[in-house]
């Protein structure tokens, strides 16, 4: 199985995710730099967090017109696994490969602590071996990270079972006080229609050893690997 | 191969040698260090300059943070009678003069609703200036 992270001009957390693959999943991994289009070669995409463009414009949207990002619509359209991580949540958005947006935090901050999601959906190939429910410690590092969607779109999510992670309380209640950034109805993460696109704000790449506070976002990579296998 | 500049000038004249690669250099150099305000070799007359200017607002239903905060220091200020302020964004597109004003704000218009703004949560206003 091979793993591919997406590197753009002001990505950060590429060597967090190719760290978590090649160290603690075991599977061979390859930085993949913006301007190359040729992915025939992977099995399964990060686009990592950091600040691509510097954020220009909109977070996210000159990454999303990056060479390498028709590739990645076409990799996604064949079924293949993508996981879109903080700005690779964003990416995902401005490509239109998720729906809705991510604007500016409720309260304007830049927010960088550890928070708790709950697991809303069990039913995707990177959420397959946790449970709905349960909750998972995480941390979260962005300025725009407050989802919006029309009305038409949350429904559509919301029937499809597609929100994957709400912000929450550590006992795992939903509730305004634990929503970190104001997104729609505490949303953390949304996956697309197909299932195989994940984009979550938190960021499990740097959930993966308890030395950095939690070890919580190593199922994430464990479910991944696994469906992966289950496919092979 | 050696050029020989001669300048003839009120307090009398100079020469110099310089090889032809310096001379290049030089003539770069000097083409790099133009002023701003000489005039460009190719002179851009009034018809030739085109202008679109996109102006890229958040949808009335997405909540403006930004703006809100902006609002509440200005009220701090001392300013009154403020019902609500909203952050936008604005663009200067220099177009080539030889489109027309129809093909200059099709193509803007493109760009904007492609670009420079996300459909989903803003919207945006074109206008051409010659």
């Amino acid at each position: 199985m091979k793993f591919g992270v997406i590197v753009f001009p002001g990505s950060n957390c590429d060597h967090d995710a190719y760290h978590v693959i090649s160290k603690h999943v075991g599977q061979p991994v390859d930085f993949i730099w913006h301007r190359d289009t040729e992915l025939s070669s992977y099995d399964a995409l990060i686009i990592p967090g950091g600040f691509s463009y510097g954020d220009y414009l909109r977070a996210g949207a000159l990454a999303s017109f990056s060479p390498v990002m028709n590739s990645v619509k076409k990799f996604a359209a064949q079924d293949k696994l993508v996981l879109g991580i903080c700005n690779g949540f964003q990416i995902l958005c401005e490509a239109g490969l998720l729906p809705g947006a991510l604007i500016r935090n409720r309260e304007l901050h830049f927010v960088c602590e550890h928070v708790n999601v709950r697991v809303e959906s069990s039913d995707t190939a990177f959420t397959h071996e946790l449970t709905r429910g349960q909750v998972l410690r995480m941390p979260i590092a962005h300025a725009e990270g407050n989802y919006v969607c029309d009305d038409a779109t949350f429904e559509e999510l919301n029937r499809d079972g597609r929100i994957v992670f709400r912000y929450c309380d550590p006992q795992g209640n939903v509730r305004d006080i634990a929503n970190v950034n104001g997104s729609r109805d505490n949303i953390a993460g949304i996956c697309n229609k197909g299932r195989n696109v994940l984009g979550l704000m938190p960021h499990p790449e740097r959930a993966c050893e308890e030395a950095l506070g939690s070890s919580d976002g190593r199922a994430l990579f464990h479910s991944l690997v696994g469906a992966l296998a289950a496919a092979a | 191969m050696f050029c020989r500049i001669i300048l003839r000038s009120p307090v009398g004249s100079f020469e110099f040698r310089v090889s032809s690669f310096e001379l290049d250099c030089r003539l770069n150099e000097a083409k790099l260090h133009r002023a701003p305000n000489s005039k460009p070799e190719t002179p851009n007359s009034k018809r030739n300059f085109m202008k679109a200017k996109v102006y890229v607002t958040l949808k009335p239903s997405v909540l403006d943070p930004q703006g809100k905060a902006i609002k509440h220091s200005v009220e701090l200020l001392g300013y009154h009678g403020i019902n609500d302020i909203r952050q936008g964004k604005y663009f200067e597109i220099a177009l080539n003069g030889g489109l027309s004003d129809e093909e200059a704000l099709a193509e803007a218009e493109r760009m904007a609703r492609e670009v420079l703004s996300n459909p989903i949560i803003e919207d945006f206003r074109v206008e051409i200036e010659r």
